[in-house]
């Protein structure tokens, strides 16, 4: 039989390979990832980046504007607060926590989820029903009002508010993943596999998995969006406070009386949370799109 | 001549739930009889619904028949093991495009069946593989490749490739035929009865050609409504 | 058709059955006392529960049943408002999109959509009061309705009330409800305007792809006349039920809207009651608002299968 060498050997390429080349064309995902870049080098650098200590008072400066407004001053960036306490410091220490913690709860509820979810696939029957229900009626409390009695149970600080958000953003998680796993396993080259007599949880792991990343991307950007969304309003509304450090949507609760006097107040830690969020949304778009191009 | 596969009175019925604690039994196909021979061809026929996927699927060990026996050298197919079935009885499938998982190289595709099934060394897989791509006509540069770069017909070589791979006594084909023209049908076929006569195996046809199915096979089998209507050596 | 329902019925009471035992179990953490064994607590529970004797609130000594159920009717309110409000909006530009895929119009509006569900519910709420006011709005920013007018609660819908008092106020009421009701609602459609949007366009491109479109096109119709008798009747069965299964997420942000405007809602009547350290409410919410998302859900899946001969299938199968 013919043997056509029409392709050299470079052209073999992994798919992730691939993917990534297609990837890496796109202008708006990677200025996106130079952008999470940025928040990453904030989180772990956050202390020598600071020029205050984010608790340190200045009875002399008290709700003043950022610097290059009338009356600002360049030793606070972005002004201050009612007590005097340098925003820019806060933000960045903000930053570091609150994306932090978003970033552990992706990780958490991810790595649990994929096995749960590969477990809730292999389930037969009886079980199966049994799980199905369980999600079925944890996925009609609203992800708030589970956060809220998880606070109430293990007590309000910070580390419980991930705890709390972390467990309440699992039985969607499992549920998209099974049912991504469930859709997959239907497929023809499944059964294939099957007859090379490969076990369910070693086909979930090896072969459905990686077959489908697209779905899992947006899962995962999913978990992220709502962790960060979750921890900034219960943050706002005044849980999770601590002394030591702050979190930004408790920065944005407690700077929203005196959003008239000094709008930045407010407006940074907004923007600066748009800004992570949508980065995110468009990695991951970038990423989805950069796979369903390299199927096609 | 050794009878390989003796099949006895097998039936699959599914159960399809019609009301709250209502269900409706529907019968695939059965009871059925027949035997299969060792080096010999069998083509399964009927139209579309008379339950020829189903009886090749239970064959092929994809889904448990709900009544009957199938006897793979006079022992029954439920006490052997899993391994030995698939060892013994591997299956061609009618779209070798989806069959194939993309995002696994041939050589990756090619050597799961052997780690699954075998207790081969590594030395001992590679040639096996080596083997069996020389088997079909295909060069081992193509271990490396993926799928995607393949052409059909090339396809279809790795399906027979991967179908072989573990030196079975029986090949399951579901209509493979069905998607390829006609020059490289012939090509395909001529492949499959330069296996048989080399390793002498036998084949189970799934087709809807009358004429390629005399050509092909000792015996058709006609299937309707599950039950064999006619059952005539060529 | 009968057992369609039937069986929706039955995965109703087995989801509520095992919603009434979460509630439980968090019941009988809060109450320290357990007089009772468990199996037997869960039946009084349930008993009580059937009877209407959810319990009283400690800080104001009302029925918590009450209050839970006029706090969910107010935050519906919004709900039904934003729905409206964003589903008008998004359908369309959905279409657009699915259709020019990939073109200009789709990337302006995709942007849009991304950044709609990147922008935090509650910062975005507590700016609108400043927004407003750059617009020149006049528009009240917080509570249910303006105090000077007294609505007895009928229905529970503040709205629906306020048409009572139609003999006293004229419509007055009625129009401080529904300008009450604008900006919140107008925060909480950003994430439905998002959500509808992107399901809209996938929806839309997955059917124009098919090959039903191309022979519609070939018998020489319009895109306008296709996408009026081929594509609506196949795009809005799995629109409605991919907004089904965010009905919880909305709910959540629904909650977050109504505490930032302190509309009474069911979020400000949460927070409220766990400052003041009324726990009680707790499985009590659990019930009403997991209750009234999971009956919804299953209307909304009833309904469809009504009207939808695609979803039909599940009578067939399963």
């Amino acid at each position: 039989m013919s043997i056509n060498d029409e392709f050299d050997k470079k052209q073999i390429r992994t798919p992730l390979h691939y993917i990534f080349q297609i990837f890496k064309k796109k202008v708006a995902a990677i200025i996106a990832v130079w952008i999470i870049c940025t928040f990453l080098f904030i989180i772990i650098f956050a202390d020598f980046i600071v020029s205050h200590s984010p608790s340190e008072q200045n009875m002399n400066a008290l709700l003043l504007p950022p610097y290059w407004l009338k009356g600002g001053n360049t030793a606070y960036l972005l002004g201050t607060d009612e007590l005097g306490r340098d925003n820019f410091s806060r933000l960045i220490m903000g930053i570091q926590r609150t994306l932090a913690g978003a970033l552990i709860i992706t990780a958490v509820v991810s790595f649990f989820g994929l096995i749960l979810g590969a477990l809730a696939s292999s389930l037969k029957n009886f079980k199966a029903s049994i799980l199905h229900h369980l999600l079925d009626s944890l996925l009609t409390i609203p992800i708030l009002l589970t956060a809220l009695i998880f606070i109430v149970i293990f007590g309000s600080s910070f580390q419980n508010c991930l705890y709390a958000i972390a467990i309440s953003l699992l039985p969607q998680f499992i549920r998209s993943i099974f049912l991504s796993i469930e859709t997959e396993m239907a497929k023809p080259y499944i059964v294939a596999l099957k007859i090379d007599s490969m076990s369910d949880l070693q086909l979930v792991k090896n072969v459905i998995y990686p077959n489908i990343l697209e779905p899992l991307v947006t899962i995962i950007n999913r978990v992220f969006t709502m962790a960060i969304i979750e921890i900034t309003t219960l943050g706002f509304l005044g849980f999770g406070v601590q002394t030591k450090g702050t979190e930004l949507g408790a920065i944005i609760a407690n700077n929203f009386e005196f959003m008239y006097l000094s709008p930045i107040l407010v407006l940074a830690p907004g923007i600066t949370l748009f800004i992570i969020i949508f980065s995110f949304n468009v990695v991951a778009e970038g990423i989805r799109h950069a796979i369903i191009e390299a199927e096609q | 001549m050794q009878t390989l596969l003796n099949i006895s009175n097998l039936c699959k019925n599914y159960r399809r739930s019609t009301g709250f604690f209502t269900s409706r039994q529907i019968i695939a196909f059965g009871p059925v009889n027949f035997t299969l021979e060792r080096g010999k061809t069998l083509a399964l026929m009927g139209k579309s619904g008379s339950g020829k996927s189903a009886l090749i699927e239970a064959i092929a060990g994809i889904t448990k028949p709900t009544f009957g026996e199938i006897y793979f050298k006079g022992r029954p197919l439920s006490t052997l093991s899993k391994k030995d079935r698939h060892k013994s009885i591997r299956m061609i499938f009618n779209d070798p495009i989806h069959s194939l998982n993309a995002k696994a190289t041939i050589g990756t595709t090619l050597l799961l069946p052997l780690k699954l099934n075998t207790n081969l060394l590594a030395i001992e897989q590679k040639r096996q593989i080596k083997d069996v791509m020389k088997l079909v006509n295909l060069s081992s540069d193509y271990l490396n490749y993926y799928p995607n770069i393949l052409s059909i017909y090339q396809l279809h070589q790795v399906a027979i490739a991967r179908a072989m791979i573990l030196n079975p006594e029986i090949i399951i084909a579901d209509e493979v035929l069905a998607t390829l023209d006609i020059s490289l049908r012939f090509k395909i076929i001529n492949l499959l009865l330069t296996i048989q006569e080399k390793r002498n195996i036998s084949y189970i046809f799934i087709s809807h050609n009358i004429k390629l199915a005399r050509h092909l096979s000792d015996n058709i089998i006609v299937l309707n409504n599950g039950l064999i209507i006619k059952n005539t050596p060529v | 058709m009968l057992n369609y329902i039937m069986r929706r019925l039955g995965l109703f009471i087995s989801t509520a059955f095992i919603l009434t035992l979460i509630a439980y179990a968090l019941h009988y953490w809060l109450n320290q006392s357990h007089s009772q064994p468990i199996i037997n607590g869960y039946i009084t529970y349930m008993i009580q529960i059937l009877k209407g004797n959810w319990g009283i609130s400690i800080i104001d000594h009302q029925p918590i049943l009450a209050k839970g159920l006029k706090s969910l009717a107010s935050t519906l309110e919004l709900s039904i408002f934003a729905f409206i409000g964003a589903l008008t909006l998004a359908i369309p530009l959905g279409i657009i999109a699915g259709i020019y895929r990939n073109g200009q119009i789709d990337y302006l509006i995709m942007s849009t959509a991304i950044i709609a569900l990147a922008l935090p519910v509650f910062w975005v709420a507590i700016m609108m009061p400043t927004v407003s006011n750059i617009f020149h709005l006049t528009l009240p920013i917080d509570g249910q309705i303006s105090p000077i007018y007294e609505v007895k609660n009928v229905t529970g819908f503040m709205l629906i009330d306020s048409l009572f008092t139609t003999g006293t106020y004229h419509f007055e009421a009625f129009y401080s409800r529904v300008r009450h009701l604008i900006l919140p609602s107008i925060v909480l459609s950003l994430f439905i305007f998002a959500e509808t949007i992107r399901l809209t366009r996938h929806s839309i491109s997955m059917v124009m792809k098919s090959n039903y479109i191309n022979a519609a096109y070939s018998k020489g119709l319009s895109t306008v006349q296709i996408l009026r008798s081929h594509v609506f009747k196949n795009i809005y069965p799995s629109i409605i039920h991919d907004l089904r299964s965010n009905l919880s997420t909305l709910f959540s942000f629904a909650m977050t809207v109504d505490i930032v405007f302190k509309s009474k809602g069911s979020g400000q009547w949460l927070l409220t009651s766990i400052h003041e350290g009324d726990y009680i409410v707790l499985p009590t919410a659990i019930l009403i608002i997991g209750g009234f998302i999971l009956l919804s859900s299953i209307l909304i899946d009833i309904l469809l299968m009504l009207t939808s001969p695609t979803k039909r299938i599940t009578l067939y199968v399963d």
